[in-house]
């Protein structure tokens, strides 16, 4: 059997009393485009931020490509591309600067940097201001950078945190048709999104997250015959299946206007 | 309330508010409530003596210099007001009228609740006695209600002028590169104030005679001023002057219910789209052929002997070192050193004949001092791209030396210039063993620190107001980095110390170079083993690095 793009083995996180995600056991095989979808505080980011080692897991494992993230942290990291949930970049570097030198971390030669970096710029509308400070850009702007600078290395795992979040419909475009072209090339990508739509029309297989446990996980089809739903039953309703989500919640609505 | 046509339960609503989200500001971010103890510790006494002292001259001086006194503190304490944001924009979410514009409040109620507001700023308190003291200079007469409205006057134009300034000029204030200039500035002028104020006093000695001194009548410009005219109206009124004073009273009436106008004008160009009446003016945007050029190579200009990724990692250090303005502050401090010993020879009277012939000898101190101040907290400094440094697969090691490198840049760049100046004042072989030595010093002081970053790491707010360095870290990080860092420095500097105290006291100048030569070897492996070992530390601890060096506002 060949070995997952990314597992986790009873991937626990613990902040005091409240347990933010519980014995996750997931796999990705390879070449996947993965949707991890959740409500707001289910875990999403958590599991994320464990599996690309900026948070100590309290038990379990994060495999990446069969390396163990926290045995073996730099073999691991050098797989990886991540745009994390907080935007991390060096405030006081352009963007032009800043994924150079994240080219240049990942061990890319000299003219491959150079190039590459071109070429980011130039995909992601971001030539005009490549010599701007980032601390003068703009959300989407910066997303744009963080965003080039996962991708410069071609990872062969990369991680995705709310990727579309405040970028402009044209620059969307863009980054989905590079996501297509890396997952043709065998990237596996585990991407984590509110926007249903996005997911629905770009992710091969999803897995469901509700506090901190996974509740569904499978390709829509698949997630659509768990439910005994049928054909024009959208991601958005296995959604809120999934997690339990009531529909009659709020039927009544607001008393003051009734 | 009613009586003024004021809304209590809406005025009451808005002070609550900003009350709490005063309170909030201080328990969110615990630094700030030593920051707060810490200007309380160091203004209070001035502000107090300011206060006691110019009550005393208020009764006590010759006439007509109570008078001058009034205008110049009045006049001198709206000018501070004024200058406030501009050394240090950072204004209260809850005095941003703006946001409350959309509400249905009226404008009378929004006024009072913004000068009531102030009464939650402490620096407000710290103009308070000044007030105090003016009333009970000025207040023991029958003049005492024109004194009272001349003050309530006073205040008011202060909190309209500073409000006005926010509203024009905030895109200048909040931009960042009014920030950045701002707070070099700010701290600049704060390390050259013995230089400055040894400059004035010479300037003032050589031009002004006592006897203009006595002619001079400062009120006589400054009553032209809003707060002027408010002491030149306590003036006339204690003088018996009465249709004088209220024509000043009315003439600062005048000015106030401007400058109160000026603000709600602006303001509501502000919340309609206006924008601010001043901005900086926008750099234009880089043609598109000029910014196709191709990005150079990190790291491969200034370091090309070097591996790639350390050239890379130590040009970022440097760039983002310079780029930032508080780390420049630093750097530019740290120079100030050469110059105040320049300035302390100019001042008093010309070069002495003859140095201690062990000044040089001080240089290694120095340099433990500069780079200790420089590359404390080195991880801390990375700011939010911690995080992204820590996703790559660069060794942990070649991290820490990389940052070494640069940040030993950065430590002997004050101690060259100071080096030289102290080999022009005293040339002797000491001199040149204390410049050695303080190379030495600057790898010993690198290899400590580079540990002690891993082990009692703390966030550090990069983009925020000049007074905010410190952001919370915990107790055990402060006692680390203010006792335990330093005194592991001083412990393994001991071997490189040593030799030169032997070398003078036995005056044996060669024992001197040769025991700096050698304290450079040692520096050389100390910096090694330390880099060596906070990467090892780093790789282990991770998490609770980036953990212990995020601010309270990204968790």
């Amino acid at each position: 059997m060949a070995i997952p793009a990314v597992e986790t083995i009873g991937l626990t996180r613990r902040f005091g009393d409240k347990v933010a995600v519980d014995s996750l056991d997931l796999q990705v095989a390879e070449g996947e485009f993965f949707g991890f979808l959740g409500p707001n505080g289910a875990g999403k980011s958590t599991t994320i931020n464990m599996l690309v080692g900026l948070l100590r897991p309290t038990a379990g494992r994060a495999l990446i490509n069969g390396i163990d993230i926290w045995q073996n942290p730099l073999p691991a990291k050098q797989q990886l591309g991540v745009l994390p949930e907080g935007l991390k970049l060096y405030e006081r570097l352009s963007a032009k600067e800043f994924i150079a030198f994240a080219g240049t971390m990942y061990g890319l030669g000299e003219t491959e940097v150079r190039d590459r970096t071109a070429e980011l710029l130039a995909l992601m509308d971001l030539e005009e201001d490549a010599d701007k400070l980032i601390v003068d850009y703009s959300t989407g702007m910066r997303k744009k950078t963080a965003l080039a600078a996962a991708l410069i290395h071609a990872p062969r795992v990369l991680f995705l945190d709310e990727p579309f979040e405040g970028i402009d419909a044209i620059s969307g475009r863009a980054i989905r048709n590079v996501l297509q072209q890396l997952r043709q090339k065998g990237t596996t990508i585990f991407f984590s999104s509110h926007i249903l739509e996005v997911v629905e029309r770009l992710c091969t297989r999803v897995g469901v997250i509700a506090e901190g446990r996974l509740v569904a996980a499978g390709t829509i089809p698949e997630l659509r015959e768990l439910a005994h739903a049928g054909e024009a039953t959208t991601l958005e309703d296995l959604f809120l299946e999934a997690v339990g989500a009531r529909e009659d919640a709020f039927e009544g609505g607001l008393s003051w206007l009734r | 309330m009613a009586a003024l046509g004021l809304d209590a339960t809406r005025l009451k609503a808005l002070l609550r508010t900003r009350a709490r989200l005063t309170l909030r500001q201080f328990l969110r971010e615990r630094g700030r409530i030593v920051g707060l103890l810490l200007s309380l510790f160091l203004f209070v006494p001035l502000i107090l003596g300011a206060a006691v002292g110019t009550a005393i001259g208020y009764f006590t001086l010759p006439d007509p210099w109570p008078a001058q006194l009034l205008g110049i503190v009045l006049v001198a304490l709206w000018l501070a007001w004024i200058a406030l944001p501009l050394v240090a924009f950072n204004l209260n979410e809850g005095m941003d009228l703006t946001r409350l514009l959309v509400y249905p409040i009226a404008r009378r109620d929004l006024v009072a609740a913004m000068i009531l507001g102030t009464l939650f700023d402490y620096p407000t308190y710290f103009m308070l006695p000044l007030f105090l003291a003016i009333l009970v200079g000025w207040g023991g007469t029958v003049a005492l209600p024109v004194v009272l409205l001349a003050l309530l006057l006073g205040y008011g134009q202060m909190i309209f002028s500073s409000q006005l300034l926010l509203a024009a000029a905030g895109g200048i204030l909040s931009s960042r590169r009014f920030r950045d200039v701002a707070i070099i500035l700010t701290a600049l002028l704060g390390s050259s104030c013995y230089l400055l104020q040894q400059a004035a006093a010479e300037l003032f000695s050589r031009y002004i005679s006592p006897e203009q001194l006595q002619t001079l009548r400062p009120l006589l410009l400054l009553q032209w001023l809003p707060p002027g005219a408010a002491a030149r109206a306590i003036e006339r009124a204690t003088a018996g002057a009465w249709p004088a004073a209220l024509v000043w009273l009315l003439y600062a009436t005048v000015w106030t219910l401007l400058l109160g106008w000026i603000w709600w004008r602006l303001t509501l160009r502000l919340v309609t789209g206006g924008g601010f009446l001043l901005n900086l003016p926008a750099r234009s945007p880089r043609p598109r052929a000029a910014a196709a050029e191709p990005a150079e190579h990190p790291g491969r200009r200034p370091f090309a002997w070097l591996p790639a990724d350390v050239a890379a990692l130590s040009k970022k250090e440097l760039q983002t070192a310079w780029r930032t303005p508080r780390r420049r502050v630093a750097l530019l401090q740290g120079l100030f050193m050469p110059l105040a010993l320049a300035g302390f020879v100019l001042f008093s009277g010309g070069i002495p004949d003859a140095f201690p012939p062990w000044l040089g000898l001080t240089l290694p101190f120095y340099a433990l001092f500069s780079t200790w101040m420089i590359a404390q907290n080195s991880l801390g400094w990375e700011g939010q791209g911690l995080s992204t440094l820590l996703l790559t697969p660069v060794p942990r090691a070649r991290i820490c030396r990389a940052k070494g490198l640069a940040l030993g840049i950065l430590g002997l760049l004050p101690i060259l210039p100071l080096g030289v100046v102290m080999l022009v004042l005293v040339p002797s072989t000491f001199t040149i063993a204390g410049l050695l030595a303080a190379f030495a010093a600057v790898l010993v002081a690198l290899g400590v620190t580079g540990v002690a970053s891993v082990l009692f790491p703390f966030p550090v707010r990069l983009e925020g107001a000049r007074t905010q360095t410190r952001t919370g870290g915990g107790c055990v990080s402060g006692l680390a980095n203010g006792l335990l860092v330093p005194a592991a420095v001083g412990i393994l500097s001991f071997p490189l110390i040593l030799p030169l105290g032997l070398s003078y006291w036995f005056e044996l100048p060669a024992l001197s170079l040769a025991g700096s030569a050698l304290g450079i070897l040692y520096g050389l492996a100390l910096f090694w083993f330390g880099t060596g070992w906070a990467g090892r530390l780093l790789q282990q601890r991770e998490p609770e690095v980036i953990e212990a060096t995020r601010l309270p506002d990204e968790e």
